[in-house]
């Protein structure tokens, strides 16, 4: 297994506002697909490019070319979306992927952005929402909730343990570290404030605070990828 | 001793046979040393000759004189002097007769050195035994070359003596060696054969008599009295066990009663009659002290017989008390005494070896067994004490006792070893009965975890089941109903599933750990919530504050507190018109206080509860009491404001 690149997604380039967000959806329930078709249909900047309905056509439809953006569903009729997610890691890494989901619970949530999606698509959204949802991801943030931030506080804080069993001396690059400022946020949306209240409270923009949390997503990546790595060196795999 | 102690003692012959071998062993070591010892009268070296005959001479007189300094030539060369063989005895009356009290006799022994061919070099003489009640003094042709010191009785008779002869410069080997030897008429005296020759002949001979006469009964008695003192340690603690006092008792006992071995010959601090005192009733108190010791250990004793026993010596340690003039001498009375206890103590350890035997009581019979043997001992050294047999042999006495010392430590070593492997089985014992009651207290602990589990999941079934029926439940059948009357618009329709996914979610988030953190619980319900007040129209100023955590927040209470949140936005949206809602929380000790508050129309209270549009506020108030807290509502015309306050300690059940 190779280490991917270190990621960039702080600085990831904005499309040019003239281009249209390439989408790629894959859902099984075909009033939800409708639903999400028919908003993306209707904003000129938001384009469809391919529509699957189970695991096998969706990780088919990741052989075409790269979308911008990819909705994926968990639970497929022939297996799991998250064997999609990981393909779409490798063969589109410049795509942005989302997870649909009713509940954005955080059992499954988090198994999505550890296996490397930025984001979540809440099913029962207004398609105004979703559609807001989906810009905001292509232009680099990620949507989160308390629950998850908990989580991922959580994470985050048993990793000197992790690392105490690293044989190496030197820090590992593969291993991240939250910064002061990914924590203050994380804290502030576990005690209930929104991207906009924190915002104002941190001095930055509503956008800036959103890729602080793509930020964190990438490590909450970079570490279960390194913890796997680390793992299967230990069992004597790699 | 109980039959069990019996036969756990006969259950381990293994590890006391081997120590019994090894005992053996230490005693076959000190028979050789005894051969050794022994060997010195047939052993005859170029550089050390021994003398077999002497030329000898008794001169009578009354009272002792101390020896002259030269001898008159005349005296030396008189005709009465007469050839006997060495070693040389006068037995020793045991009652003298009274005519013959208080005279002395000399007794001279001339050796003739005059064709001794000895090397250059000086000259020892090696006796290894004189015997008298009296003085010993040597003469170097006629001059007194070594005179004995001490009292007529404690002269040194059991240390083995070596003296040079010609210790000057140039000084040649003297032609004739005269002893002289005073002693009562009827106390008889004895001489060994006398040695002359080098320090290297003489000397091993001489250290190893020292060794087995007086050194190792000093070491002996003083090892015995060492674990003596340790077993009073012992007894200081354990009073009930009788066994270490009377063992204390006898080696006290015993050293006192080998004092005499080693001691003399020297300046003593004590007079005679006391020493001789010690001597006799510190032997009678041993005999008595043994028969006690084997008492204890056959637990059969003749407590009559010992009565007499302790009552007869205590009267004889009184009335033989030196100074009290009740007794003649003991120096006299000594032999009796010493032939007087050899039968008393031969019955005494016979009956004990009997019922040792008996009751196969091992402890017992081995201490009688040996104790009959040290009697025999005793008679052997009687005769040697009264010149009977050949002065050259060594007493016996102390080894017998030291013999003692011996089988007790034995006795000790099989008890403590005994003691230690009950302690190990007992430890096993426990062990066993531990890892018992362990898998006892794990089954019942696994049975109590199910029944908990299935209580636990059954509180939960119910849980959901009235969450279900009271929120989702009711809301589908509404809508249910609401179509089937065609009365149902499409947007009512989609907000009565809203509602009911809202619930859904609350549910879900319910189930989720919020590790006591009631601010995570409450920005858990506005990223579900907010978004319906934000379609509303209603801003939401989220204004919290850290507050301490709640341990008894769990699944159950947190769905509460959700319910009840859910249901007072429910009533700002429907009823109140609000444009602005203020979250807050604080702290009113010993509660948390979370207060909602709006700018719509109030509402009165008293008659919203009575209605049946009221049905949410009871709800609310009962599920904060289900949880220990209490709602509040202060309501105007500028707005209501709700609170719900929760305890911040741990919840009575």
């Amino acid at each position: 297994m190779l280490i991917p690149p270190a990621p960039t997604i702080a600085t990831m380039p904005t499309p040019p506002p003239s281009a249209q967000i390439r989408v790629a959806l894959v859902e099984d329930d075909v009033e939800v697909q409708n639903a999400i078709v028919r908003a993306v249909e209707a904003s000129v900047d938001l384009l469809m490019v391919s529509i699957a309905s189970t695991r096998t056509e969706g990780l088919h439809a990741l052989q075409g070319r790269a979308a911008d953006v990819l909705l994926v569903d968990l639970g497929l009729p022939d297996g799991s979306g998250l064997d999609v997610i990981e393909a779409a890691r490798h063969l589109w890494p410049s795509c942005a992927v989302m997870v649909c989901t009713t509940f954005a619970d955080e059992a499954h949530v988090m198994k999505s952005l550890e296996a490397g999606a930025s984001g979540y698509l809440l099913k029962d959204g207004e398609a105004g929402d979703m559609l807001r949802e989906i810009r905001s991801l292509h232009a680099g943030g990620s949507p989160i909730n308390p629950l998850i931030a908990r989580k991922i506080l959580t994470h985050f804080r048993t990793q000197p343990a992790v690392k105490a069993h690293e044989p190496m001396l030197r820090p590992d690059p593969t291993h991240s570290v939250l910064s002061a400022r990914e924590t203050e946020v994380l804290e502030l949306i576990t005690k209930g404030f929104t991207a906009d209240e924190i915002a104002k409270v941190m001095q930055v923009s509503t956008h800036t605070v959103q890729t602080y949390v793509r930020r964190i997503y990438a490590k909450l990546k970079v570490n279960s990828k390194a913890e796997a790595i680390y793992e299967a060196r230990y069992q004597g795999l790699v | 001793m109980t039959q069990a102690h019996r036969s756990r003692w006969h259950g381990r012959n293994d590890s006391l046979g081997s120590l019994g071998r090894r005992l053996i062993a230490v005693l076959c070591a000190l028979a050789w040393i005894l051969m050794l010892a022994g060997c010195e009268q047939t052993v005859s070296e170029a550089q050390a000759t021994q003398w077999h005959e002497a030329q000898f001479l008794s001169v009578p007189g009354r009272g002792y004189s101390r020896p002259p300094a030269q001898l008159a030539p005349e005296f030396l060369t008189q005709k009465d002097w007469k050839s006997v063989s060495l070693p040389s005895t006068f037995k020793r009356e045991v009652l003298p007769p009274a005519e013959q009290v208080g005279q002395t006799l000399t007794d001279w022994y001339r050796l003739d050195l005059s064709h001794f061919n000895a090397n250059q070099g000086p000259q020892y003489l090696y006796i290894p035994r004189w015997k008298t009640i009296g003085q010993l003094a040597v003469y170097s042709d006629n001059r007194l070359l070594y005179a004995s010191q001490g009292s007529m009785t404690l002269n040194g008779y059991n240390h083995p003596l070596l003296i040079p002869l010609n210790a000057a410069v140039d000084e040649a080997p003297p032609k004739t060696v005269t002893l002289r030897i005073d002693h009562l008429r009827n106390t008889g005296s004895a001489l060994s054969t006398v040695w002359v020759g080098s320090v290297e002949a003489l000397a091993w001979r001489y250290q190893m008599r020292q060794l087995v006469q007086t050194q190792l009964p000093f070491i002996g008695s003083g090892a015995f009295l060492a674990v003596g003192f340790f077993a009073l340690a012992i007894w200081i603690k354990m009073r009930r066990d009788s066994l270490y006092l009377i063992f204390f008792a006898t080696s006290v006992m015993a050293f006192l009663r080998m004092l005499h071995y080693h001691v003399g010959g020297g300046f003593l601090l004590l007079s005679d009659e006391w020493i001789e005192w010690i001597k006799t009733c510190s032997l009678i108190w041993l005999v008595i002290f043994c028969h006690c010791m084997m008492e204890r250990l056959h637990q059969n004793p003749m407590r009559n017989m010992t009565r007499f026993l302790v009552w007869s010596a205590l009267l004889w340690s009184g009335v033989s008390t030196p100074g009290l003039g009740i007794l003649p001498t003991l120096t006299l009375l000594t032999p009796v005494v010493n032939i007087l206890m050899v039968p008393i103590a031969a019955l005494i350890f016979y009956d004990a070896l009997r019922k040792g035997f008996r009751q196969s009581s091992h402890e017992t019979w081995l201490v009688a067994g040996w104790l009959l043997f040290a009697t025999l001992c005793c008679i052997y050294d009687l005769l040697l004490q009264t010149n009977w047999v050949s002065p050259e042999g060594i007493y016996t006495n102390p080894y017998a006792i030291v013999g003692v010392f011996g089988i007790a430590m034995y006795i000790m070593y099989g008890r403590y070893v005994g003691a230690m492997e009950n302690i190990e089985k007992a430890n096993l014992h426990l062990a066993q009965r531990l890892s018992i009651r362990e898998a006892e207290l794990t089954a019942s602990h696994a049975r109590l975890r199910d029944i908990e589990k299935i209580q636990m999941l059954s509180e939960e079934r119910q849980r959901l089941t009235q969450d279900m029926h009271d929120g989702l439940g009711s809301s589908l059948v509404t809508a249910l109903r609401a179509v089937e009357g065609g009365g149902m618009t499409q947007a009512l329709l989609g907000d009565i599933l809203k509602a009911c996914i809202d619930d859904l979610k609350l549910t879900i988030d319910s189930m989720e750990p919020v590790e006591a953190d009631l601010l995570l619980l409450l920005a858990t319900f506005r990223f579900r919530l907010g978004p319906r007040l934000k379609a509303a129209g209603v801003q939401l100023n989220w204004e919290v504050q850290e507050i301490p955590r709640l341990s008894w927040l769990n699944p159950r209470s947190g769905l509460h507190i959700l319910r009840i949140f859910q249901e007072a936005f429910a009533n700002i949206l429907k009823h109140t018109r609000a444009t602005e809602v203020h979250v807050r929380t604080g702290l009113q000790w010993p509660h948390v206080v979370v207060s909602i508050q709006d700018n719509g129309a109030g509402f009165d209270y008293e008659a919203v509860r009575l209605s049946p549009k009221g049905r949410g506020l009871s709800n609310q108030m009962r599920r904060a009491q289900a949880i220990n807290g209490s709602v509040q509502w202060v309501s105007g015309p500028e707005g209501t404001q709700f609170k719900l306050l929760l305890p911040i300690a741990v919840a009575r059940a």
